[in-house]
């Protein structure tokens, strides 16, 4: 692991040499009429080689080699950017053509709806009525109760059915039976019976029902949530009038893709749209599926085919860790309006950690250091432990990248400067080629080396300093059983 | 050299020292301790992680949907058109996605949850991104492993590139991303060379008579090459499907590097296969893949 950091390091540092070697030529790189280097630079492998501009097939390999982060930076981000809002408009478009022809003729899924609505209701109902939600009911007229909140519910819901008993008749049965049984309880139970309405046929019929009411309400209405999502998820400009031959617009309005579909809906379902949907709730799921789709792995070949290059191939993949595509990309940035972004400040940051972690690792290999000498200085020779080597080229490595990080960031700050002040457009992509190449190369310390450089130091480090410390003790207490 | 040209120079010399400063330290260190370097091999394709989502302002909006509340508003005529059947994804998408919602909202704890229709329509839509890939049922095979053999199907597979020149000259990106940037659809017609030339490219690609070994790799460059061709397909219906775009554009980067290392390593095992080309050959630019 810290080997391999090593050479990650010591290859970028060569790199970023033959970097700046070429630096009053990479402005002059041969770039086509769009910017792109005309030539890979064979991060696939060997030696530079200049491709037929008008061979497809080389021609996008070459661009992907050389020029990954180049078009991420300068195309794709507008273009992910630029389809979402043709996806958003598109979308509205459609279901508000669908609406407005009258749910396509035949508003099936809304009679569905209302079915399945019914349906449910019925369910509910059906469950409440004869599962185990009665228990809380007297036994002795739950059977009643029941058999009158079915007849209710049935006639209430689909009219006309023939009831097989009125609740009269319930109430006269649950009458007999406690008109033959006053002796089994006496005035305590008549006062409970008669003072307590739950225990009476009749309030226990009125207290189900309300009950069951309440469950079919809640069922059907349990999603109602607050919304977090409909301040603005994307402006639509609505006009009233359009001037086909002039282009000209008049009447226009700013608003949402829910407004525009809630205000169909209002317009064909006379009874509006409450009980289907409301704008912030279409706004808020379609905001959500943009989120997810954002994070939606899609893979292309290489991934699918399971496709593993020769020991030459070097991925250069979107992404601070290098991994993701260019849309999983995009949600990790802080995308400005014009659909670029500036690289420097978090690679800026990320040096700043860098340095964090090699100083950590320096001070960790300081403190070992000290008590060993510490050691020596009491006990002499009899100690007999020295620094490890490893320790102590970690500690030099570590060092070295300080230096290294801090060169990086002096680059990377004086680059910033011209990106965030560019004399002209060509200057700020020149700026961005810089910053590809640096971190093509592995200059520009990234995601992962920090977690490889945290997990060196949570265990690797941890590991080698414990074990000097121990055999210091050991020696410690060796010496002085000598004595 | 122009004043930025010299601005930028300046910078990376200005690193350069510094950096110079660190190999030299560097180069001390290793002369005192030996260390192993271990080769950089990447094996396997790369994986894909889940993204982290950002929210610099920490508003509870995620940056790139923030990115998208648009100060230039979309402009969408209020009235619309006649129905039709939905043709494209996106408008398929559109309907039935909108039915879900709706659904989804009034069924209530029947229904299926916020979470569980949007994951189901990704899904859904992700699924839509996949190709039909050939198989060796779409391929001819000839027993002929010689070297000879090899370096003519080497051969023949490179000049096949050569022989459709992409007369566009920008890359496909490039062309969207204009086309996108002014909102104008006509610019997509560039991508028609380029569609053209892939269909060719992978139809006669996929007519070769392919040595015995070499099928699995074959498979491989024409499967890349289909990807790459159905991606730029879907470029080019940005503005009539651009749900179809956006999911392409999503596996785009994937399919190019795909369709290097495909070619990467069927020459790899043609060479090891003993064939042989002359310097020169319009095999060279894709041994140097």
């Amino acid at each position: 692991m810290w080997n391999t950091y090593l050479s990650k390091i010591q290859s970028s540092v060569s790199a970023f040499l033959c970097i700046a070697l070429l630096a009053g030529t990479m402005a002059l790189a041969p770039l086509d009429r769009h910017g792109e280097v005309l030539k890979a630079e064979a991060l696939f492998g060997i030696g530079d080689v200049v491709f037929d501009p008008q061979n497809a097939v080389l021609n996008n390999i070459s661009a992907i080699a050389a020029n990954t982060l180049f078009i991420k930076e300068m195309s794709l981000d507008g273009i992910a950017s630029g389809l979402a809002k043709l996806v958003l408009k598109s979308i509205t478009q459609s279901i508000l053509t669908w609406i407005n022809s009258g749910f396509q003729g035949s508003p099936a899924f809304v009679t569905d709806l209302k079915q399945f609505l019914i349906d449910r209701a019925d369910q509910v109902a059906g469950d409440f009525i004869y599962g185990s939600e009665l228990g809380f009911l007297c036994s002795p007229f739950a059977l009643d109760v029941k058999i009158a909140l079915a007849t209710t519910y049935q006639e209430q819901q689909h009219g006309g059915f023939d009831s097989q008993c009125t609740l009269s008749d319930v109430t006269d049965n649950v009458e007999g039976f406690l008109g033959g049984s006053f002796n089994e309880g006496g005035w305590a139970s008549w006062f409970e019976v008669t003072q307590n309405p739950i225990n009476t046929p009749t309030g226990a019929y009125l207290a189900a029902e309300s009950e069951m009411y309440a469950r079919i309400v809640d069922e059907e209405g349990r999603v109602v949530r607050e919304l977090d999502w409909g301040s603005g998820f994307l402006s639509f400009k609505v006009c009233g009038d359009t001037q086909v031959a002039s282009g000209s617009q008049e009447n226009c309005s700013i608003t949402t893709p829910g407004a525009v579909i809630e205000d169909a809906l209002t317009v064909n379902l006379q009874s509006g749209t409450q009980a289907l949907i409301e704008a912030d709730e279409i706004n808020e799921i379609i905001g959500a599926l943009f989120a997810q789709l954002a994070q939606q792995a899609i893979t292309g070949v290489s991934g699918l085919l399971g496709l593993g290059g020769g020991s030459q191939y070097s991925d250069n993949s979107f992404g601070n860790n290098g991994n993701n595509s260019f849309l999983d990309a995009l949600a990790e940035e802080d995308a400005l309006a014009g659909g670029v972004r500036n690289p420097f400040v978090d690679a800026i940051n990320l040096e700043g950690e860098s340095v964090a972690f090699q100083n950590e690792i320096v001070t960790t290999i300081n403190a070992s250091e000290s008590r060993l000498q510490n050691a020596i200085q009491t006990y002499g020779n009899c100690i007999g432990v020295v620094m490890p080597p490893k320790l102590l080229s970690d500690r030099s490595i570590a060092l070295t990248n300080i230096l290294t990080s801090s060169s990086t960031v002096e680059t990377l700050l004086l680059l910033n400067e011209i990106y965030v002040n560019p004399a002209d457009t060509q200057e700020q992509i020149e700026v961005i080629q810089t910053y590809q190449e640096m971190s093509s190369v592995g200059l520009i310390t990234n995601e992962v080396t920090l977690s490889e450089t945290q997990f060196y130091i949570d265990y690797e480090l941890q590991d080698d300093t414990s074990a000097l410390d121990s055999q210091i003790r050991s020696a410690i207490n060796r010496c002085n059983d000598d004595d | 050299m122009s004043s930025s040209q010299k601005r930028i120079s300046g910078a990376l010399l200005a690193g350069a020292a510094l950096i110079a400063g660190a190999l030299l330290v560097n180069s001390y260190a290793d002369s005192n301790t030996t260390t192993t370097q271990d080769a950089v091999v990447v094996t396997a394709a790369p994986l894909r992680t889940a993204i982290k989502i950002t929210d610099n302002n920490d508003d509870g909006v995620p940056d790139w949907q923030e990115s998208l509340l648009v100060t230039s508003a979309l402009d969408m005529a209020s009235t619309t058109d006649g129905f039709k059947e939905p043709d494209t994804l996106t408008e398929k998408f559109a309907l039935s996605f909108f039915q879900d919602m709706v659904r989804a909202e009034n069924y209530g704890a029947f229904g299926d949850t916020q979470e569980e229709l949007v994951l189901e329509a990704s899904n859904t839509l992700a699924a839509q991104a996949v190709d039909v890939l050939f198989t060796t049922q779409d391929i001819r095979v000839s027993p002929d492993n010689s070297a000879e053999a090899l370096s003519a199907y080497g051969e023949a597979v490179a000049r096949i590139t050569t022989l459709y020149p992409d007369t566009s000259e920008e890359n496909a990106t490039v062309i969207l991303a204009r086309s996108l940037r002014t909102q104008s659809s006509t610019e997509l017609a560039a991508l028609d060379i380029k569609i053209e030339v892939y269909t060719n490219i992978l139809q006669d690609t996929k007519e070769l008579a392919v040595p015995n070994n070499l099928q699995r790799e074959h498979l491989n460059v024409l499967n890349s090459y289909q990807a790459v061709l159905t991606d730029i397909q879907a470029m080019r219906t940005a503005f009539t499907d651009p749900m179809l775009a956006l999911l392409r554009m999503k596996r785009y980067e994937d399919d190019n590097i795909g369709m290097a290392i495909s070619l990467q390593n069927l020459y790899q095992k043609l060479v090891d296969g003993g064939a042989t080309w002359d310097t020169g050959s319009v095999v060279t630019p894709f041994l140097a893949i």
